[in-house]
């Protein structure tokens, strides 16, 4: 080429590269910013602007029961009123409380009116709950212990029967809560949490009696049952795991281990406790299968083992008015004090009802009760009904 | 701050450096949002991509006082938004829509072709609990749902934990259903 054209064919080179340099930086620049738009876009479908009203969660729960001794004798009790009240500080921090009122007026079995001096405000929630994101969370205050089947769930809407099932109440013992901190991690299928609380102390009474209460004394009728009474002389570990991998079915296990359940016997009484727990459910069917038991360092007393267990199928359907289900259930259960000499209660109970879901906040419950005692003939029955609301 | 809402609509710069700028900037503010207890299972974007191939169109239904009445029966209280966007093409439409659980809102896409369910996926979870709602083996379960009367003509099994989220997802899917009615598509 002669210089001219040299030049030429230069110009022309640069100015080919610089287009195509201009062109294809337009073209990213395009995709990147067509991008951006699609950044926009989602931002603008899922990112969530908080007023302060809306940091705030409310909800609520109650349950209203009579029984009906076969033998006589009528018990009618607001059992129980909640409220749910939740704030959220951040994106990542969030108070949880739940407040209870128990048996604010109540008539029971072999009173003739209806009396308050059973009557129980009380925490049972209360925790500051922080997610770390990846599936991990962290919380600390007053937890419900990760135990059981009803333990964490049991606004009436969610379970069988007007009164929680025996099992739980007396072996667990449910409703239980501990002041405590722990973390729980969630991977995909498998979920863990473990938690370190306050023991529990019986004080050589029963399991059940020795949970410490976070209530207030209400109305000074009732001295014991609702002080701020945490047990500061031991201390307690829980681990649960649950798996939820196979279709319709959840299987969960808890151990835990108690430094000392009895503050007045001299030496340490430890005590562990496992549980194992699995619900299976295809279309309106349902099977809870539960047992539990714990083992404990007592000498000279029948609480050194204390067992439960019950399995419960449920059917439930829908009509034009509602949802219906129907549900059997079989528990054995074994539980005493824990003070040198005590000797245990065992119970086979039998149980048949229905829950009559009016939409899904409202339920009316209706079951027939039968409990056998070991070493006793016959057995005693009741008729109960309630009526629940969950908000 | 309920204007930024409006903004987000259609951006409102018009020159190339502008928009640019304003897109990354509201990219970056907004994603300060969407927190580390947000779960995004998917973006709307990816949801929709995954359907149509690319993002349709915007569209957007001004609901009638009747619509809105319709919606408030099939939720239970008012539905927050009385302008829905929606993207169509092949014949069917997406809806992003939201509902609360127990305390937090679930954002959820769900694919609507000749007035039954194609897809429903759960794209951001905001709870600790419940979350089992977002996998597959429960979501599978609208696939085919049309609307009956106010709410699905099939019978979707609940969760044990979840009846909340569960709930939330059922309404939302006959919003969905309605909604596509309403639009004639």
């Amino acid at each position: 080429m002669d210089g001219d054209s040299a030049w030429f064919h230069k110009l022309y080179i640069m100015n080919k590269t610089l287009f195509t340099t201009a062109a294809l930086s337009y073209a990213l620049l395009g995709a990147a910013f067509a991008g951006s738009e699609v950044d926009a876009l989602d931002a603008s479908l899922i990112s969530k602007e908080k007023s302060l009203w809306d940091r705030f969660s409310f909800g609520t729960y109650g349950e209203i029961h009579s029984t009906f001794l076969k033998d006589g004798g009528t018990d009618i009790d607001p059992h129980r009123i909640v409220l749910f009240a939740d704030f959220q500080f951040t994106d990542n921090l969030k108070f949880v409380t739940e407040t209870e009122l128990e048996h604010f007026l109540r008539k029971s079995a072999g009173d003739s009116s209806f009396t308050s001096s059973g009557v129980e405000l009380k925490f049972e929630q209360a925790y500051l709950e922080y997610t770390f994101g990846d599936d991990l969370l962290a919380k600390a205050g007053l937890i419900l212990a990760p135990v059981g089947v009803l333990n964490e769930v049991h606004e009436p809407t969610t379970f069988y029967g007007v009164e929680r099932p025996n099992v739980e109440k007396r072996i667990i013992p449910t409703t239980w809560t501990v002041l405590g901190v722990g973390a729980t991690k969630t991977y995909d299928v498998w979920q863990f949490e473990g938690l370190l609380h306050g023991g529990n102390d019986t004080k050589g009474g029963s399991i059940r009696g020795g949970r410490s209460k976070y209530g207030i004394d209400l109305f000074g009728v009732n001295s014991d049952g609702n002080r701020f009474n945490q047990n500061n002389d031991s201390w307690a570990i829980t681990g649960r795991t649950k798996y939820s991998g196979i279709e319709g079915l959840v299987l969960s296990g808890s151990l835990q281990y108690q430094s000392d359940m009895d503050s007045r016997a001299s030496g340490t009484q430890n005590g562990v406790l496992g549980e194992a727990h699995g619900i299976y459910r295809n279309g309106g069917f349902q099977f809870i299968a539960m047992g539990t038991a714990w083992d404990i360092d007592v000498d000279n007393s029948e609480g050194d083992s204390q067992w439960g267990y019950y399995a419960e199928p449920s059917y439930a359907w829908d009509t034009a008015i509602g949802k219906v289900g129907v549900f059997g259930r079989v528990s054995q259960y074994k539980y005493a004090d824990l003070a040198a000499g005590s000797t245990a209660k065992e119970y086979t109970e039998y149980n048949l009802g229905g829950n009559y879901w009016i939409n899904e906040n409202l339920v009316v419950k209706a079951d027939y009760l039968n409990v056998e005692k070991k070493g006793e003939n016959g057995s005693t029955e009741s008729y109960n009904f309630g009526f629940g609301w969950y908000y | 701050m309920g204007n930024l809402s409006n903004l987000l609509f259609i951006t409102p710069v018009r020159s190339f450096f502008g928009r640019a700028a304003f897109s990354i900037l509201v990219v970056a503010f907004l994603s300060s949002y969407v927190s580390a207890a947000d779960k995004v299972y998917e973006k709307p974007s990816a949801f929709m991509k995954r359907h149509f191939g690319a993002i349709p169109k915007t569209q957007v239904i001004a609901l009638s006082s009747s619509q809105s009445k319709q919606l408030k029966s099939i939720f239970g209280h008012k539905y927050a938004a009385q302008k829905i966007r929606y993207w169509q093409a092949n014949g069917k439409t997406a809806w992003i829509l939201d509902e609360v659980g127990k305390s937090q809102p679930i954002t959820t896409g769900i694919i609507v072709r000749g007035g039954r369910i194609v897809e429903l996926k759960v794209l951001v979870y905001r709870e600790s609990h419940g979350w089992e709602v977002s996998r597959p083996f429960f979501t599978k379960q609208f696939v085919g749902a049309s609307l009956n009367g106010k709410t699905l003509n099939k019978k979707v099994d609940g969760i044990v934990g979840a009846t909340l989220s569960v709930n939330a997802l059922k309404k939302l899917s006959a919003a969905a259903l309605y909604l596509s009615q309403q639009t004639g598509k």
